[in-house]
Order: structure tokens, then sequence, then C-alpha cells
């Protein structure tokens, strides 16, 4: 099955892979939290946010419509465009997420196809 | 692709005398092998620049003062095929001198020049094969 993020396959012209990101409880040190690092010790503040990166590949047939397939990406990360579902190859989705940026790994490859790595970041804020 | 003494052999205008080889090699100078998450196997590989590395061997029966140097850019023309005309090809492409090393023996001496092509727009291929 294919990925999706708000039932739009934003990834699927290349290969791509999701990266969980660290979960679990936040451990603050408190000498960062009061400027002193003198003051020992650290505190439990929540937990880490979800953040899930695909990172992959997009393929195309042309220069146009490589910029199709970024443009429909770029245009996801939008400050004020809402979040949705992200749903990775298996069915695993992670909803109300947000696509925070998206970084483009190095310049357009042209070979037999004309493609482009690329990093996305999704997650929630609290 | 190979060439096997070619009938005659020009660089920039210069012949080049007593070639026995030329060998064009094509070679990946950037491998796209992308990965998914369905299984082990790469799911796109591309070769997205390419290096068409070019290997002339002369032979080179007296004293030469003259050698290729390394850096100049010019066209190699040659001649292949040796049967009848209408197997004979004319081989052309521009290409720069990236070294030229001699090997001396008691049996003779010969001359491996290498070239690397350049292609005029990077979408043409340099190798260009056309009747005489």
């Amino acid at each position: 099955m294919g990925s999706s993020f708000k039932g739009n396959d934003l990834f699927g012209s290349g290969p791509h892979v999701f990266e969980v990101g660290r979960q679990g409880r936040r451990i603050v040190s408190l000498a960062a939290l009061s400027g002193d690092p003198s003051v020992q010790g650290t505190i439990e503040s929540g937990d880490y946010e979800l953040r899930v990166t695909v990172k992959g590949r997009l393929v195309a047939g042309s220069e146009s419509a490589l910029w199709t397939l970024r443009d429909a990406i770029t245009a996801e990360s939008g400050f004020e465009v809402s979040g949705g579902n992200l749903v990775d190859h298996h069915g695993r989705a992670w909803n109300g997420v947000k696509l925070f940026w998206v970084e483009w790994d190095g310049p357009v490859d042209r070979g037999r196809t004309w493609s482009i790595g690329y990093e996305a970041l999704f997650g929630i804020t609290g | 692709m190979i060439v096997l003494r070619p009938d005659r052999v020009q660089f920039d205008g210069d012949a080049w005398n007593g070639v026995v080889r030329v060998a064009i090699d094509r070679l990946s100078a950037r491998t796209i092998e992308g990965y998914d998450e369905t299984g082990s196997f790469a799911t796109h590989v591309d070769v997205a620049r390419q290096r068409v590395l070019i290997r002339v061997t002369q032979e080179i029966e007296g004293d030469d003062l003259e050698a290729p140097i390394p850096g100049r850019l010019g066209e190699l023309e040659l001649m292949a095929g040796n049967g009848t005309e209408n197997d004979r090809r004319r081989l052309r492409c521009d290409c720069v001198i990236e070294s030229v090393q001699n090997k001396i023996s008691d049996y003779g001496a010969t001359r491996s020049i290498v070239l690397i092509a350049q292609s005029e727009s990077g979408v043409t291929d340099p190798v260009r094969i056309t009747n005489p």
C-alpha cells in the first residue's frame, strides 16, 4: 500500500522511508533551566512531542513534473496549513500531524529520470 | 566500445600514429540507489552523471619528444572497421587529455593516453559515430 498525508500521495513517486523520533519523558537539566551551571540535577518536563521524518526521493519524467511534486509538498508546509493524518506504507497512521518543513537534499539529479532527495519533518505541537 | 587497430587517429588535428587499440569506457560519476520500506531491494536506481573514459594505446617505434599534454582539449577522431567500406565508421569525440603514460621494455615501448569526453550540451552523447 502507498503512503499518504491527508489522503494525498505526496511521496509515492519514489522510494521513501519513515523514521519516528525520540519518544518518552523529556529530562531537562536544572543547570540549563536556571542558566547556572553550578545547579545540579534534572527534572522531568513532560513527554517528547511526536516527530516523524519522511526521507526519500521524488522521481519524475521531466523537470516540470518534478517541480509539481515538489510544490505539492511545499504547499503543505506553510504556517497556516492545517494538519492531518500521515500514513506509512504499512498502514501505520499518525493523526493530526503537521508538515513542519521539507528540506531538499542537494541539486536535482538528471539521469534517466529527474529526481531529488528530501527530508520532511512531521509532528504535533503542544 | 573497443576499436582495434583503427585506420587513422587524430587529436585536435594532430595525427597519432601507431595506435593499436582504443577503449571507450562508460562509468557512473553519480549513482542513485533508493530503498523503500517494502523489502530489501532498491526500488529506484539511476545514473545521474556519466563519465566517458577513452584509453588510447600507441606503439612507439622511436624517439618521441612530442607527447600530448594533459589538460588539452580537442576532438579525437578515428576510423574504425577494416573490412568493406560499408563496415567503416567514423568516431568523433570532444575530450580532454587526462594522463599520458609510457611503458618501455626490452620488446618495445607503448604509450597509454587517457582522455575524458566532454559533451557540448550535457545532454548529447559526446561520442558520435557516423558513416565516413
